[in-house]
């Protein structure tokens, strides 16, 4: 085994080698299907924003009103996107990109179709009103299952394998088991303890939360470190700086981001120092993000000098580790109780979320697909000028979408904070910028839909010169992702 | 045990460790005072709570009247004290709400009791509050034909709303489910005046 | 893994090792004593009836009026509504601390949390009140005719004073009950007089304080 386990665990960036090939029909089923939940997605975010223009907008219609897309929409986001592409991370991970085998590798197509299926009616579900309305938990009961099981089949085989081919010095592969093992256990118990009859009462508000920032950062802000980790050899030459700090940071992020949810409950029916354990986690979240944060800009200043090419996966990757950044410590000032009495309840809080979501995670998936893609495919991305323009685009819409909502919500703050002033007329005073998010929510639509031709493109180009045998499972695979549209 | 079994016993436990002291031990303590279902509430006031569950009503409106030092809720009138686990003890549905679009609506039952006002307001919030960004839920209505004298609580609508010639628009069941639900959100236990107006 | 990929790993490992940079290490210690210290202050001795929080970082109270809140220094603003009416603050302080088990409309829980409106602990001798709000009750305990079996946990540590006498007077003057307010000073005295009782009271040690054995139970 040692000889066959190359050193790198990240691809070569310069030759689309033949080894990536072999992941192919299981990175298309993984991937295809999240390109079409991204839009979703972005769809729902889009009508959502455009209702905050003017509620009336498809207003008569109960399966678009507001407070069923908005929840769709984050949910289609982290079920239909981030966690197949974490796990697609995972996969090329355990699997060094195609380079060794993955016993379970054939479950993919099996996990793939019933986690679809599972979502596709579980999002249905939301919108025609079967939600219990608990954030990330909102997915109505019957789609559970299947998503349960689909999660399993693929889940099981990855840390069956990252456990069997340990490297001591991976931080990406700690990472990766982090969110691989998280999402299961935090989901299942979650899941399991909501349908008891007994649970009842505020523990129910603190099981949303332990599970909602676990899911947020244990899960799926774990699956987008290990990518950070996986991809900054490839990109910079050389492993992240400070290692020993990292697996420090990896161990606090593991046990804070557990701790952290119940911030969000300043001022809420908990005892004080529940309360208290999760504004002091968010703090310590923000050092281990630091500890992360510094080990890339180290080895980026290092590793960076000689490039002159436009490079999506890079740049990406910046703008994920930035908005990383930003969002840990927003996260952590915002909750102080000391101002959250002004800050709590206002969109400035969406915004941090946003941050973390858009800004961080999609951005640093993004930058996966942008590096491991062409491998898979054998095949390099067909235009820069398309990823140039997808990386305008979400960063611009990211940026101003943050920024409205961040001042929106200090106005909002400072209303809500003023007995005097009547609720109505906080939120009108909120509406210019509510409203004028729905341009960067648009923007945000564009370059997704930017994002979904290129990879169509890919798609196509690389299957038009296959071999005869590869070419069943090219339409085939283009195809699932346009059923489960 | 070899170091990736450390690292996954870690994880585990580390998710253990939060699950234990956020979720088991807060039922233990705060949760329903007996295992069993008896103390939940029921009837139709359960029913509404499903369905502002399920509309998403949890987006802008929340539930928790938080202390004097951490915001203007009891100065508002929102409740007479902040909230407490007890007046969450029996509930399934715990709302405590993410974001503040609208009112509080911890004791909405307590300042607005005429559930006629309700109906209006979920019809067309516009008629009562001009340019809210509140969504009407008139999908939760029912257009029924006008035979002999209006139901009790058939709206009263004129202009664009107007329901045709011998029709009346009523609440649909949803409708009054919910507004049982808002109307039975009076966290303010009798017996205590509070601040309210 | 081949042996040159682990010496380059080393080399990589150890040689920026040494010089994580300064102002990491600074924000880090700042930001994890912060947490730390963070958690002490408003651990709310891990108690699971204990919700509110005052000082800085816990947010300041509300100033009581536009003109005396408006130019509040940093000071002591936490003080001044505990000036401002006695029966209010307590209403606060029993709100926050005891109503969780008292329940908030007073009448306790049958068989589980005695109730303070109408009982003639409350209504009684306001030291032997203050005493066991401030160590605790533990053990058989008979109020408004009905016996209980309970322990009530010591505040001496988490309320000050002057909350304890706010509290104290509020439960007196509502629900019906009428005894007097009670002073800051009465809370002193009694908090001074009964330092060395570590444990919770027994229902007998805490009569023997009452000396002239006035207000008891007299059903």
């Amino acid at each position: 085994m040692a000889k066959t386990l190359a050193s790198e665990e990240a691809p070569e960036k310069a030759s689309p080698g033949e080894a990536g090939r072999s992941l192919r029909a299981p990175f298309l089923w993984l991937l295809g299907p999240a390109a079409v939940w991204l839009w979703v997605a972005t769809i729902l975010a889009l009508l959502g924003s455009l209702k905050l223009v003017d509620p009336r907008f498809l207003g008569a219609w109960g399966w678009l009103t507001f407070g069923r897309i908005s929840p769709a929409a984050f949910l289609s986001f982290v079920y239909g996107f981030s966690i197949p592409v974490g796990l697609s991370a995972a996969l090329w991970a355990v699997t060094k990109g195609g380079r060794l085998p993955l016993l379970g590798r054939r479950w993919c197509l099996a996990s793939s179709f019933l986690w679809n299926v599972g979502l596709w009616g579980g999002i249905t579900g939301v919108l025609a009103g079967e939600s219990r309305s608990l954030s990330w938990l909102g997915l109505p009961t019957f789609s559970l299952p299947s998503l349960g099981l689909a999660y399993l089949l693929s889940a099981v085989w990855l840390v069956a394998a990252l456990v069997g081919r340990w490297e001591e010095t991976s931080l990406a592969s700690r990472f990766l088991l982090l969110g691989l093992v998280w999402i299961p256990w935090g989901g299942g118990v979650a899941a399991l303890m909501l349908h008891d009859p007994a649970v009842r009462g505020v523990a129910v508000a603190s099981l949303e939360w332990w599970f909602n920032d676990g899911l947020l950062y244990a899960g799926l802000g774990a699956f987008a470190l290990g990518i950070v980790y996986l991809l900054a050899p490839v990109l910079l030459g050389c492993p992240l700086a400070f290692p020993r700090l990292g697996r420090l940071a990896f161990w606090s992020w593991a046990l804070f981001a557990n701790l952290a949810g119940t911030a969000h409950l300043v001022g809420g029916p908990f005892p004080l120092w529940m309360v208290s354990l999760g504004v002091s986690s968010r703090f310590l979240l923000w050092v281990a993000a630091a500890a992360v944060g510094v080990g890339f800009w180290v080895a980026a200043r290092g590793g960076l000098a000689e490039k002159k090419v436009w490079d999506p996966t890079w740049h990406f990757l910046r703008f994920g580790m930035i908005s990383f950044l930003t969002a840990a410590g927003l996260g952590a000032l915002l909750i102080l109780p000391a101002w959250s009495r002004y800050v709590h309840y206002t969109v400035l809080e969406e915004a941090q979320l946003i941050l973390f979501l858009y800004g961080f995670l999609s951005m640093t998936f993004f930058s996966l697909l942008y590096a491991l893609l062409p491998q898979v495919l054998g095949r390099p991305w067909p235009s820069p000028t398309l990823a140039k323009a997808h990386f305008r685009l979400s960063s611009y819409g990211i940026s101003f979408l943050v920024g409205l909502l961040v001042v929106g919500g200090f106005f909002q703050g400072v209303g809500l904070d003023d007995p005097e002033l009547p609720i109505h007329e906080v939120i009108v005073s909120l509406l210019p910028f509510l409203r004028s998010a729905a341009a960067p929510a648009m923007a945000l639509l564009a370059a997704h839909a930017v994002f979904g031709l290129h990879l169509l493109w890919l798609v196509v180009e690389s299957g038009s010169n296959r071999r005869v045998a590869d070419e069943v499972a090219v339409p085939g695979t283009g195809m699932e992702g346009v059923r489960t549209s | 045990m070899t170091e990736p079994k450390r690292v996954l016993l870690g994880i585990l436990l580390a998710t253990g460790v939060g699950w234990l002291l956020l979720v088991w031990m807060p039922l233990r303590k705060l949760g329903p005072a007996s295992a069993a279902d008896g103390g939940a509430p029921f009837g139709r006031a359960v029913i509404g709570g499903k369905v502002y569950a399920a509309n998403g009503c949890a987006s802008c409106h929340t539930q928790v009247v938080r202390p004097p030092n951490l915001g203007s809720d009891i100065a508002r009138g929102w409740g007479a004290r902040r909230t407490l686990p007890t007046e969450y003890r029996e509930e399934h549905l715990v709302p405590l709400g993410v974001l503040r679009l609208g009112p509080d609506l911890a004791n909405v039952g307590e300042r607005r009791t005429e559930p006629y006002w309700y109906y209006r307001l979920l019809y067309d919030p516009r008629t009562i509050y001009p340019g809210t960004l509140m969504p009407s839920y008139r999908y939760l209505f029912a257009r029924v034909p006008l035979l002999g004298t209006p139901l009790p609580d058939s709206l009263s609508l004129s202009g664009r709303d107007a329901p045709p010639l011998g029709f009346q628009v009523v609440p649909g069941p949803k409708a009054r489910g919910l507004v049982a639900y808002l109307l039975s959100l009076k966290r303010v236990p009798p017996g205590e005046t509070g601040k309210t107006p | 893994m081949t042996r040159e990929d682990q010496r380059e790993e080393r080399k990589q490992e150890s040689a920026p090792e040494e010089r994580i940079p300064c102002p990491f290490l600074m924000f880090a210690t700042v930001i994890v004593l912060f947490a730390g210290a963070f958690f002490l202050r408003y651990s709310g001795g891990l108690r699971w009836d204990v919700y509110d929080a005052s000082g800085y970082l816990a947010g300041l109270p509300r100033p009581a009026a536009p003109l005396a809140g408006s130019t509040a220094p940093g000071g002591g603003p936490t003080q001044k509504p505990a000036a401002a009416n006695p029966i209010e603050v307590g209403q606060d302080v029993y709100q926050a601390n005891c109503a969780a088990c008292h329940q908030p409309s007073g009448q306790g829980m049958s068989g589980q949390f005695p109730p303070v409106a109408g009982s003639d602990w409350v209504n009684g001798d306001p030291r032997m009140l203050a005493a066991i709000v401030l160590g605790g009750l533990q053990g058989p305990v008979q109020v408004a005719g009905a016996e209980y079996n309970g322990m009530m946990p010591a505040w001496k540590t988490v309320l000050s004073d002057a909350k304890i006498a706010a509290v104290l007077t509020f439960l007196r003057q509502s629900w019906g009950n009428h005894g007097s307010a009670v002073e800051e000073g009465q809370v002193k005295a009694v908090r001074a007089e009964t330092a060395d009782h570590g444990a919770p009271w027994k229902v007998e040690e805490v009569e023997t304080l009452a000396g002239k054995g006035a207000g008891k139970e007299a059903k």
